[in-house]
Order: C-alpha cells, then structure tokens, then sequence
C-alpha cells in the first residue's frame, strides 16, 4: 500500500514537472538583442567534443575560439564584441537538436556554425531554417543539409564536387587507367565514391574494384592484398583519418608501391599524419586548406592556430574559421541581424579566407572555391596543385 | 521551444526505459538489444509515412507491430538460449538490425531517411503535439505497468523471474510467459520509435545503434529494475543529467559517468528500489506522520 502511495506521487510530480517543462518555455521566447547596441552578438556553435568524433571536435573547438578571438581584436563587428557560445553534441542527432533549440530559443545567437558530421547537422538544419537564424555547416557534407531552404549554408565542398576533384586529380593530373576504390560505408564514403567512379569514367578509366569498409575497422590487410593483385595505377579511399591512417601503414607493410588519393577525411594533423607517420609520404588529397598559399588570411590563421594549439591547423579547423570570418563579413557589411546576416551571405564576393578565395555561395547555399590538392612530404601536408575549372569545382544548385 | 524538446527526450526515454523494464525488470529477461526494436519501429513508420504515404495514426500502431513481430522471434529465441546467452544474442540482434539499415538502399542506407511531420485532422504536428502525444501513450504505458504486478499476469512473470523450475512445478508454462514479456516490450519499443523518427524529421542507423540499449539499460538500472517507478526516475535523471551538465563540457560524460558508478556501489537496488534509501526515508517519513495522527486521535 505504501509502495504504491510513493510511487503516486512520484509520478504525479514526474509529470507535473514534464507539463511545466513544455509550458514554461512559452513565454520564455528571446529573440535576439538587436536594439540593444552595446551587448556583446552571440554566435551559436557545436561540436562533437566527446564520442566517436572527438579528435574533430577538439580542433574545431579551438578554431571557433581562434575565430572570435581575431574577429574581437579586429574591432568586433562595427564595435560591438562577438561572443560564442559553444556546445558538445556527442555525435548524437538528438543532442544536436536539442542544442539548436537552445541556440534558437533560449541563448538568442544570431547565426549559428555547425563545427560537426553530415547526420547531426542534417537532424539539426531545419530547426535553423524554422526559426530563420542562419547556420553554416563548416565541412558536413550530406547533400541535404542545405537543401531546406534559405538559411543554410556550406562552407566545405559538398560530396559531389569533392568526388569529381579526385577524379579530376587520378584522371587528368595523375593519368591513372585503372583504379581501385576503398571507401568508408557513410554518407561520406558513398557520396564521394559515387561522384568520383562517375567522373572517372566519364574520362575511360576503369574502376577495377570497389570494397567498403565500416569507421571503426582496423584490418585491412586481405583487401589490400586483394588490390595488390589487380594492380591499379591508383588507389581512391575517401575515408577518416582513424581508417585512413590503417590503410597508408599497412599498405607500406605489404609493400603495396601504388599512388593513393585520399580526401579532406584524411586532412588532419593529429589523427592522420602523427599516427601514419613517415608512411603517409607520398599520399595525395583533395582539401580545402592550401598550406603553402599566399593568401595572407591563410597564413595569418596558420600561425595563430599553430600558436594557440601547439600544433598545425587540418582542414575541419580551417573551415570552421572561415565560417565565423563569413559570419562576421557579413555583419560588418549588412548588419548583424538573422535576416541581414543570410542576405550578406549571399552577397559575398571573392572573399579572401582561410581556404582561399571564397568565390560566393549559390542559391542553395553552397560554397564555390578552388580546390586544392596537396601532397604529404616529410610528415607534412605541401602544395601539389589547384583545381580552378568551372566544370569541376562549381556546386550543384538543385 | 528547447523546454518541449527536451520533455521530447525525456518522454521517448521513459517509455523506452519502461518497456525494458517489462522484459528485464519483470520477466527478468536480460536484453541489451533494446534499440534494435526502437529503430525498427523508426524505419517502418518512416518508410510507411513516407514512401507508403500512409497517415501517421496508421504508421504509429504499425510501427509497434512490427517491433512486436521480430519480438515474438527474440521471445522465441529466449526460451532456448538463458542468461548471459540471452544477453549475448540480443548484442547480436541489435548489431544486425542496425547493419541492415546501413546497407540496405531502401532504408536509405548511409544516407538516412527523411521523416515527414505528422498531420491529423488537418494539424501539422509540431513539438508540442508531439510531447501531447507522448504524455499520453507515457500515461497509458505507466497505468499498464502499475496495474501489472499485481495482476494474475504479473504475478506469473514474477514467478518465471525469481524460480522458473518452482513456476514450471506450478503449471506455469514459463515460455509463453516470456515470449508475452518481450512482445509487450518490444511493441511499446516500436512505436517510441515512431514519435522518435516523425520528431526528429531525419534518421539513420547509428541512432539505434548498441550504446544506445546501454543507456536504455542504464536508466532502469539506475531507477531500479522492477519498481513501476523506477525507469521513470531513472529515465528523467539519465536525459535531464548531460542537458544540465552541458557547461561543465569537457567533463560532462566524466560526471555523468562518475554518478552512475557511485550509484551502483551504494544503490545497486536502484533509486527507489526495494529497500533503498529513498524509501526507507519515505516509509520513516510515513511512520512519523501516522504515529502523529494516532497520538492527536
């Protein structure tokens, strides 16, 4: 009898406390302080600090810091100060939603950065769009993310035109005839594979082998030897720097003697480069940060990265910068409210970032810039060429 | 509203934790594949509404359906396989589901699916009908349970439970008692998973992936496996505790981690479980309050 007394209440009180929880936010609705001239502007961000992702989330962390620092001493935005307001999402869908609804509802940003993967900023995009605050997805690549509507952006290639720029290199700079694709089983993997055998065959070269492999897998002797045997000019394996780093030391092992060509998955310091080591050398990617550019945005955030990390900037990192420094030429230009944030984005002409001239952003949201192939020499990533053409780096737009 | 969304998350968690609690807390069936029934729910109500074009009224009652079917398998299974080989298998159902949703094109494999937002009668559900509707079936599911243990049925499930051979002796027949536990279970899983799919407008396969039955398991546990309100509590401390923890960032799953380690050393029984503190203090708190009334009587 008393059991069922306590658990009564407990219950009672459980749901009170839910139906308040929905209610209460009601009249709790803050729109963004835009009369006010002197408060600090709030720019949303989030990462997936913990979880399966971390290595990411740590460097796009600093970043996002790195940005608003520079973008502070720069004067702020028109001399108001920028602040951030950053959050874990675990990787998780659910918690990137229930972080957007924060930003959106309760922390009153005016635009926000997604510094995470393709299925949290996909989960995450149409609350942005409802609640009509800009979001810039740094290098998520699901071709849906932006697909919803006008306040969305994306500041990396999307997966298509990364995938035909590998194809560009293997083809038309590498002169490969035959190739053999290793990808990793995602959205990311599929899509890049997909558009880059298209392009690839376009051109007469042949894929000789297509094997898939999951993130977390760390044996990849049998299909390595599988594609020793076929013997390809060129190897495409559009994965993450865990796998990837797998694959460029255990094909030095079996003394594989093949070109591989990676993507930006594999454009990362820590992960990638410290654990592949000496193997990696020789290893050519399509990316999005040209370590040997002249641009003076991209060796200005070279340094100060490097100065405040302790080590080099990868490309997640390079791209969550450019976000923050799209957002905030945005706002200096056409005013630092959602509305006039999305407008400005649009606006925005030959751009000089972080990772290179950001021509502008199509009606879509979609970033066009060069691409750029680099080459890992000494442990390090180095310039090999830029890809310009129209026909290759420009975004689809439906 | 971030409130909503959050008493979303609290919702979908208490009704997963409950229905656990029918197959592990009462029938004392261990399952860690918890997430496999949820996601299948997800995927057949995602696919119904929106390749089917069925009404989501329709979908919601066929999603637990069809998490119901492939419970009636699992339930099966169980009356061959005990214990810790239960255990083992359920990892394995739950790691197959979700390879099958990563490989298979139809349900949208690496891409995920897109969800649309339910409609009935003309309204589109937003964040607030949907936490109407979870508040609801969250009703019906808690009445289920509170009536359960006392019922003919409980008592039996309780007896499969505590001595299968003694219930057995007793005319009993365990498995149909088993099998009844995990499709309860499992139905009430699936359609979680329906609200789930049509209120995140997006899904793939890692969102019903292992570590996800842990934490389902980690909620009922932590309440107290068995106790009607215990995956209640368990279930709201468990969701609400990263959303508050989300300043401490770094060492949000360090904290979390850390509770849940010190909760098991000292409350192994649950938060209100038999004998735990919290209930001691209340049967103490009650004791206090009758002697009072017999004394000014």
């Amino acid at each position: 009898m008393k059991n069922k007394r306590i658990q009564s209440l407990l219950v009672v009180l459980i749901a009170l406390g839910l139906i308040v929880a929905g209610c209460g936010g009601a009249g709790g609705d803050k729109k963004p302080a835009a009369a006010d001239n002197k408060a600090p502007i709030k720019i949303g961000f989030f990462a997936p600090v913990t979880g399966p992702a971390a290595a990411d989330g740590d460097s796009v962390t600093k970043a996002a810091k790195l940005a608003v620092e520079k973008i502070n001493k720069d004067g702020g935005i028109n001399g108001r100060k920028v602040e951030l307001v950053a959050y874990d999402d675990n990787l998780k869908p659910q918690e990137a939603v229930s972080i957007a609804q924060k930003l959106t509802t309760k922390d009153g940003v005016v635009a926000a950065v997604s510094g995470s993967y393709s299925h949290t900023t996909r989960a995450a995009a149409p609350i942005f769009e409802n609640a009509k605050i800009p979001m810039i997805a740094a290098y998520a690549l699901h071709p849906d993310i932006t697909k919803g509507g006008d306040y969305v952006f994306r500041q990396s290639f999307v997966g298509t035109a990364q995938g035909k720029a590998g194809g560009y290199v293997a083809v038309d700079m590498l002169k490969a005839k035959t190739i053999a694709i290793l990808n990793v089983d995602n959205d990311f993997g599929t899509t890049l594979a997909d558009s880059f055998t298209q392009y690839v065959e376009s051109k007469g070269a042949k894929v000789v082998s297509r094997d898939k492999f999951t993130m977390v897998e760390k044996e990849f002797n049998p299909v390595l030897t599988k594609i020793k045997q076929l013997k390809p000019d060129l190897i495409y394996m559009p994965t993450y720097s865990g796998t990837g780093a797998q694959i460029a030391r255990q094909a030095k092992e079996l003394n594989l003697g093949i070109q591989m060509l990676g993507t930006e998955g594999i454009d990362s310091t820590m992960e990638f480069l410290k654990v592949s080591g000496p193997t990696a050398d020789g290893i050519i990617i399509t990316t999005n940060l040209n370590r040997n550019s002249k641009l003076k945005a991209t060796q200005d955030f070279i340094k100060d990265y490097t100065a405040m990390a302790g080590h080099a900037p990868d490309m997640v990192a390079a791209s969550t910068y450019d976000c923050f420094m799209v957002l905030a030429e945005s706002m200096r230009k056409n005013g630092a409210e959602p509305d006039k944030i999305k407008d400005g984005i649009y606006k925005i002409k030959d751009f000089e970032a972080a990772t290179g001239l950001i021509k502008g952003y199509n009606k879509l949201g979609e970033v066009t810039k060069n691409v750029q192939v680099q080459v890992i020499k000494n442990g390090a990533f180095t310039y090999y060429g830029e890809i310009s053409d129209p026909a290759i780096i420009t975004p689809p737009d439906k | 509203m971030y409130e909503q969304v959050v008493a979303i998350n609290v919702g979908l968690a208490m009704l997963l934790a409950m229905s656990l609690n029918i197959i592990t807390g009462f029938a004392g069936q261990p399952t860690l594949g918890h997430a496999a029934f949820y996601g299948i729910g997800a995927y057949t109500s995602a696919l119904l509404t929106a390749k089917a074009g069925w009404p989501f009224f329709l979908a919601l009652p066929a999603a637990g359906a069809m998490a119901a079917l492939v419970g009636v398998l699992l339930g099966l299974f169980s009356v061959r396989v005990r214990e810790d080989f239960l255990a083992v298998t359920t990892i394995g159902i739950n790691f197959v589901v979700v390879a099958i949703f990563q490989y298979v094109q139809l349900f949208g494999a690496s891409l995920g699916l897109a969800v649309p937002k339910p409609e009935f009668l003309g309204v589109r559900f937003g964040n607030t009908e949907i936490l109407g509707l979870l508040i609801l079936l969250n009703a019906l599911v808690y009445l289920f349970m509170r009536h359960l243990p006392n019922s003919w049925l409980g008592l039996a499930l309780g007896g499969v439970r505590n001595d299968e051979e003694a219930a057995a002796s007793l005319g009993y027949n365990a498995d149909h008692y088993k099998v009844f536990a995990f499709t309860i279970g499992t139905f009430i899983a699936g359609m979680t998973g329906s609200v789930y799919a049509h209120f995140m407008g997006f899904i793939s396969s890692t969102d019903f992936a292992f570590p996800v039955s842990i934490g389902v398991l980690s909620m009922a546990v932590l309440g107290g496996l068995g106790s009607v309100t215990g995956p209640l509590i368990g279930a709201l401390i468990l969701t609400l505790a990263p959303e508050v923890f989300r300043f401490v960032s770094d060492y949000r799953m360090l904290v979390y981690g850390g509770l849940l380690v010190l909760m098991m050393r000292f409350q192994p029984q649950g938060l209100v479980g038999d004998d735990s503190y919290l209930q001691r203090l209340w049967t103490k708190i009650r004791g206090r309050r009758e002697e009072g009334k017999a004394n000014a009587g």
